[in-house]
């Protein structure tokens, strides 16, 4: 594809070249650069001096230890003040220290603004006192009228090496990656948007960085890669998409979305056996119990033709995140009209928007008992066909097998201490603090359908067989 | 020997200094090393059978003859099979279905018919026996002996040479290293033996005291009843006694698993910190959760008790992987049978201070339910798949309410129409068509309509994990 181009620049230069009178032609340096090099050339200028390395220090909960973790990722500032998008995964909700390493490689603190796990982008900011100046920063393009084959470079620190730029084209404008995808801490990923596929290369520590057009333009943050047997497989969020998810960031330091619970499944080779044969509709697969389209009449093999005043339509996995979209985007709480399809006819219901809550919850390390517990979230609820969300979940125990530890695993859900309810993360808290210093403590735990007791002695440590 | 006073003095002497150690083997003489060949080698033996398994990338299943190791643990020709691919193949799970033509090629050449009789699901030991004549000559077999070893002890095992070898086996020593009680018990050896698994391990005197398998607590493998789970590996070598074998050998898990007992609860075992929190003797069975229908409910059984005798006999359960000795002891009673549970009650909502009162629970055992091993199965080449009912264990493990109806795919053959289709093994189809399917025959009934109306395609509505999702599956007639 590049040859042509290069021969018509060749051309152009060699003409301008000629048309100067009476000079005869030595090639020029300039000659040998071509547009596109020109091109890239510009694009990095503009977007180069906004790069971030990114390097936050968490502190991490496991087996009731408080562990400090260093990460590595990149960022792209968006304005004057320092405002940085990067990958939720990079710096994640433990990041209580954050390092940035500027493009001019002056070392700049920064802070948490917010984050989406659900489109793994986070907001973070630098650090007004530490940096003297204005803020270099990058403009944001639109991500709707790509196309493939438009050429790309990507910006980051690929395995720490910072600064670094890779080149290539769009591989795909609206990759489908499944909508169950978990983000390294368990967190639900992927439901609301598609991905950019590039063969720029992308690596770890790319995470965060910025996928730029010809213009100069952020067109996408890189943020997944293909596995590790794969090649040129990158991935990065739609700019649209980031750009929703920041301005409520910085409005709101979060995303807020609605939920009716409902499981979508492609069209596509169903359509006769639902005597369906419309290009619209989205297909129920599945409805999770007391959820609000459970509540509203919805039934699983219904289809989807209207959410409000939005036509839905996934025939294709393709198409499944804008219908999620479209009901996130919808206020919480509110009665929405919905239309559906169902054996043969039309019928109109009403849903009332429920708030998504976050898919994994907050962790409190129990350090006395040697363990980790994190509050439980309807996702977990739904993961483990839990009734319902009393009690904590043990997320990690301490890694000394053989101990009276051994009793307990992750998953168990904890629902009493010494005879007390535990309900909530909250709860388990006020009793940890309550038994502290106490010799012995007796957990009740739910493992699936049993009833579980284990003994702890925090001071003493188990006791074997005498 | 001459009357000689003198050496008789130093006979006499030499005994009194040597004591009881020297009945402890440091040595096996070539002679006494033959005859345990004599005598245990003859026991081992080659079961073979027939499993379908699925052709990869044609899309249909062949018939293949399968090999494995036995030995035969009881004079009425009960062989004991360990290693885990075998036994998938006899239990026709997994991709090797439909176990048949079972045989069981003694040493001596004879080769008698076998009958599957079935296999435990916790510990991967399987039980086939010999069902025609042996002929003239008795059918060798050798008794596993409970008789405790001691540190330094060295003992012997037999095991099977590669086909063609002559003679069929050859003999293996190790020491004991350690004789482990917790977290289960097993015995330790000191010196591998590759090749070894599932052969019986004798001591100098020819006493059957264990059978070779792998460490149970290896591997990071926790919970309850995955201490056997592997015997057919061999990371480092132990011996399983037995004292651990012998229920199973007494009383061997049956396939037609309604003829034994069944009690109905979950367990844990009450170990020696629960014991010491409540300052009680440490050993018994917490009642974790009651099977809806279990007869233990009728007797007056709840959660949280703790079994402490099982008919007047301590039950000594410290450990969960020891729970399956419990179970064996509670499945040896037939369906109608009376249990007498001594039970310890909390009294109130358990906390470190509870307070226990002692109670008597007598149970009429039920049928036990059947389990996954022993499932019906209805085998569908138009759809290229095998399905199951349900059972009480899936229900269980899957934390299915106790009305779900449908059936569960066993067995997906690979480029089959159901396989393209992207059913996987584990599914619960729960309608065809939109047809309810409740059961098998409910199945069944529907590859009858299939094969009536050679439709371009049929769409199952499955479970899977969590979600459900509709499932098109195109027919070629």
């Amino acid at each position: 594809m590049r040859k042509p181009v290069v021969y018509a620049a060749v051309a152009v230069c060699l003409a301008a070249g000629a048309a100067v009178p009476g000079r005869s032609a030595p090639v020029a340096p300039a000659v040998r650069e071509s547009v596109l090099q020109q091109q890239i050339l510009e694009a990095q200028s503009r977007v180069l001096p906004a790069l971030v390395h990114v390097q936050p220090i968490s502190e991490v909960s496991t087996g009731g230890q408080t562990r400090r973790e260093t990460g590595v990722g990149s960022g792209v500032i968006i304005d004057a003040a320092g405002t940085i998008v990067t990958n939720y995964h990079v710096v994640g909700k433990e990041a209580t220290r954050i390092f940035c390493t500027l493009a001019s490689k002056e070392r700049v603190g920064a802070d948490l603004i917010g984050g989406d796990p659900y489109t793994d982008i986070a907001v973070i900011r630098l650090k007004a006192d530490d940096l003297k100046h204005d803020a270099p920063y990058a403009v944001l393009g639109r991500s709707a009228d790509l196309q493939e084959g438009e050429f790309v470079i990507a910006l980051g620190s690929p395995m720490s090496l910072s600064r670094s730029i890779t080149h290539g084209i769009i591989s795909c404008r609206d990759r489908f990656l499944g909508v169950d995808g978990r983000l390294p801490g368990g967190e639900q990923t992927g439901n609301f948007n598609t991905w950019i596929q590039t063969d720029a290369a992308i690596n770890f520590g790319n995470s965060g960085g910025p996928l730029v057009n010809l213009q100069g333009e952020v067109i996408g943050i890189n943020s997944r890669r293909g596995s590790v047997f794969a090649d040129n497989l990158g991935f990065a969020i739609p700019i649209d998409v980031v750009r929703e998810v920041v301005d409520q960031i910085l409005r709101d330091g979060r995303v807020v979305r609605s939920t009716i619970g409902i499981d979508l499944q492609p069209l596509q080779e169903l359509e006769d056996f639902f005597g369906f044969d419309a290009p619209a509709g989205a297909l129920i697969a599945g409805i999770a119990p007391n959820s609000p389209a459970e509540r509203g009449g919805l039934r699983v093999g219904d289809i989807l033709l209207r959410f409000g005043g939005t036509e839905t339509a996934a025939r294709y996995a393709e198409q499944i995140p804008a219908v999620y979209k479209t009901i996130a985007d919808t206020p919480v709480g509110e009665t929405v009209a919905v239309e559906a399809y169902r054996l043969g006819q039309r019928v109109s219901l009403e849903v009332v928007t429920q708030e998504l809550g976050e898919s994994v919850g907050e962790e409190f390390g129990a350090a006395d008992w040697g363990f980790t517990v994190r509050a439980i979230t309807e996702q977990d609820a739904r993961d483990r066909r839990l009734e319902d969300r009393t009690g904590v979940l043990v997320s990690s125990k301490s890694a000394e097998e053989r101990s009276q530890l051994r009793w307990l695993s992750p998953g168990d859900v904890i629902r009493a201490i010494n005879g007390e309810d535990v309900a909530s993360l909250e709860r388990f808290r006020e009793i940890y603090a309550d038994l502290s210093g106490s010799a012995a403590v007796l957990l009740k735990i739910r493992r699936a359908s049993m009833t579980r007791f284990v003994a702890l002695y925090p001071e003493t440590g188990a006791p074997h067989a005498e | 020997m001459r009357n000689n006073p003198p050496s008789l003095i130093i006979a006499g002497l030499l005994l009194l200094f040597a004591g009881p150690d020297a009945a402890l083997a440091q040595e096996i003489s070539p002679r006494a090393a033959e005859a345990i060949y004599n005598k245990t080698a003859p026991a081992l033996v080659t079961v073979q059978f027939v499993a379908r398994v699925p052709v990869a990338r044609f899309g249909s299943m062949r018939d293949v003859e399968h090999k494995t190791t036995g030995l035969i643990v009881r004079k009425d020709g009960l062989v004991l099979v360990a290693g885990s691919r075998a036994v998938d193949g006899l239990l026709g799970v997994g991709d090797l279905a439909s176990p048949r033509n079972i045989a069981v090629k003694l040493a001596d050449g004879r080769l008698l018919d076998a009958e599957f009789v079935g296999a435990d699901e916790d510990t991967l030991l399987s039980f086939v026996k010999i069902t025609s004549d042996p002929g003239d000559s008795a059918i060798p077999w050798v008794e596993f002996v409970d008789r405790p070893v001691r540190l330094g002890e060295l003992l012997v095992s037999v095991a099977e040479q590669p086909d063609g070898y002559v003679p069929r086996h050859k003999l293996g020593f190790s020491r004991v290293a350690a004789v482990v009680e917790r977290p289960s018990r097993f015995i330790q050896l000191a010196d591998p033996m590759p090749g070894f698994t599932g052969s019986p391990v004798c001591t100098a005197d020819g006493k059957v005291i264990g059978l070779l398998g792998r460490d149970p607590t290896a591997a990071g493998i926790g919970g309850a009843g995955s201490s056997f789970a592997a015997l057919a590996l061999e990371l480092s070598p132990v011996a399983i006694p037995s004292a651990r074998l012998l229920p199973f050998i007494e009383s061997p898990p049956q396939t037609a698993e309604q003829e034994r007992g069944f009690l109905g609860i979950q367990m844990q075992a009450f170990g020696p910190e629960l014991a010491r929190l409540w300052g009680l003797e440490p050993g018994g069975i917490v009642v974790s959760y009651l099977v809806p229908g279990s007869p233990a409910i009728d007797a007056g059984v709840k959660e949280g008790d703790i079994i402490t005798h099982l008919d007047g006999v301590r039950v000594d359960i410290t450990e969960d992987d020891e729970i399956v000795i419990f179970q064996h002891a509670v499945r040896r009673h037939p369906p109608g049978a009376t249990v007498h549970l001594t039970v310890m009650r909390p009294l109130g909502e358990p906390d470190p201070a509870t307070v226990f009162e002692e109670v008597a629970a007598d149970v009429t055992l039920t049928h036990t339910p059947r389990s996954r091993l022993a499932a019906a199965t209805v085998e569908s080449p138009v759809l290229g798949c095998t399905v199951r009912e349900i059972t009480l264990g899936d229900r269980l493990e899957r934390r299915l309410p106790a009305d779900t109806k449908g059936v569960l795919v066993a067995l997906v053959v690979p480029a089959g129409p159901a396989s393209i289709g992207r059913l996987g093994a584990g599914d619960l189809i729960q309608r065809a068509d939109g047809e309810p399917i409740d059961d098998l025959a409910a199945f069944e009934a529907h590859l009858e309509r299939l094969k009536a109306r050679k439709p371009a395609e049929t769409v199952f509505f499955v479970q899977r994990g969590t979600d459900t999702a509709f499932v098109q599956i195109k027919l070629e007639w």
